[in-house]
């Protein structure tokens, strides 16, 4: 199935929670926009429907795309072997979003990743911990904004430069 | 050597006692392994057949409690720092620290300008003896690392006077 075929049946159940994305370069249509407060009810309908039937969330990937942050949820079908990607616009200074960790169990661990490194919370995630970085660092790295912290735990962050007549000429 | 000539057998040998534990120290060198990144894998080829550092007298060790030197081969990232400090602190004296490759030399590729996570050299958290420049360094050149350690083991003081003494309790 292609991705206007996927639209339609979902536009058939959602309506106006779901609106198309062109590609910006090629002009393609491959991916469709969700709402966010009618997100889960949109990827429990992808897991179960019989001509859908998204069995496996191949990956989900956080993007800071400037005024907005945005998720994009990459979806496989092992059985009837075709693709989708669901994109959700989250706002920057509130960021909520419902956790797929009931739909897909590998939910958890991508939904660890973003929430860290962008700062978005998943509402009703089993674990909410960080994954990579220490349990007390500050500020989500992955966003445009961030700034790199001057120490950590008194490490001084920056190298003194080498002093002259210890470089080459 | 005056009275002391034939006043002992043979198998006798005179030296300076600074000379004989040096001597000692050097040429039982056991390191701890602290593979981080791809370095962590030129300095497994050292311990394999080919490069063979035993035959420097060097053997690696897992606990860090009988270890005398710890290859730091790799990129040190802030989570990882305080767990090097920590196994650094359970070595016991006297200690030696070998710093691998450019990120553990000073950040290198990961450095502070282009890194948020990467400690900018291992000599921020540990003292460090030798550096061993590359990405990653031959395995020759982890030898030679060993080689200038050595050397210098080998020209360190062991008895001096407890006023004299650093303040690491090595001279």
């Amino acid at each position: 199935m292609e991705t206007r075929e996927f639209f339609e049946a979902l536009e058939k159940n959602f309506g106006k929670a779901i609106h198309p994305i062109e590609d910006q370069n090629g002009g393609k249509f491959i991916s469709i926009g969700v709402e966010r407060d009618s997100l889960k009810k949109v990827l429990e309908f992808c897991a179960a429907d019989s001509s859908l039937r998204f069995d496996f969330l191949e990956n989900m990937i956080g993007i800071d795309a400037g005024q907005e942050l945005q998720i994009i949820y990459r979806l496989v079908s092992l059985s009837l072997v075709h693709t989708l990607n669901l994109k959700v616009s989250v706002d920057r200074h509130s960021p909520k979003m419902p956790s797929a960790h009931e739909t897909w169990k590998a939910a958890i661990y991508y939904e660890l990743e973003i929430a860290e490194m962008l700062g978005i919370s998943f509402q009703g995630h089993p674990e909410p911990r960080k994954l990579l970085l220490p349990e007390d660092w500050q500020g989500f790295p992955l966003r445009k904004d961030y700034t790199f912290p001057e120490e950590y735990h008194s490490i001084e962050h920056r190298r003194a430069p080498l002093r002259k007549e210890h470089t080459r000429p | 050597m005056g009275i002391l000539e034939n006043a002992f057998p043979e198998y006798v040998v005179f030296t300076q006692l600074d000379r004989a534990i040096n001597w000692a120290r050097q040429n039982s060198i056991h390191y701890l392994t602290l593979d981080l990144a791809c370095c962590g894998v030129e300095m497994m080829q050292v311990a394999g057949g080919r490069f063979d550092i035993e035959r420097f007298g060097a053997v690696s060790q897992v606990s860090p409690r009988h270890a005398d030197l710890m290859i730091v081969a790799g990129t040190v990232s802030h989570k990882m720092a305080s767990r090097i400090r920590e196994l650094y602190e359970q070595m016991p004296h006297p200690r030696y620290v070998i710093s691998m490759g450019s990120c553990a030399n000073c950040g290198g590729l990961f450095s502070w300008e282009y890194s948020y996570s990467t400690v900018s050299g291992v000599d921020k958290i540990i003292p460090v003896d030798v550096f061993v420049p590359g990405c990653p360094p031959r395995p020759e050149a982890l030898l030679h690392g060993l080689l200038t350690l050595q050397r210098r083991i080998a020209g360190s003081r062991v008895l001096v006077r407890d006023e004299l003494r650093g303040v690491d309790g090595d001279a």
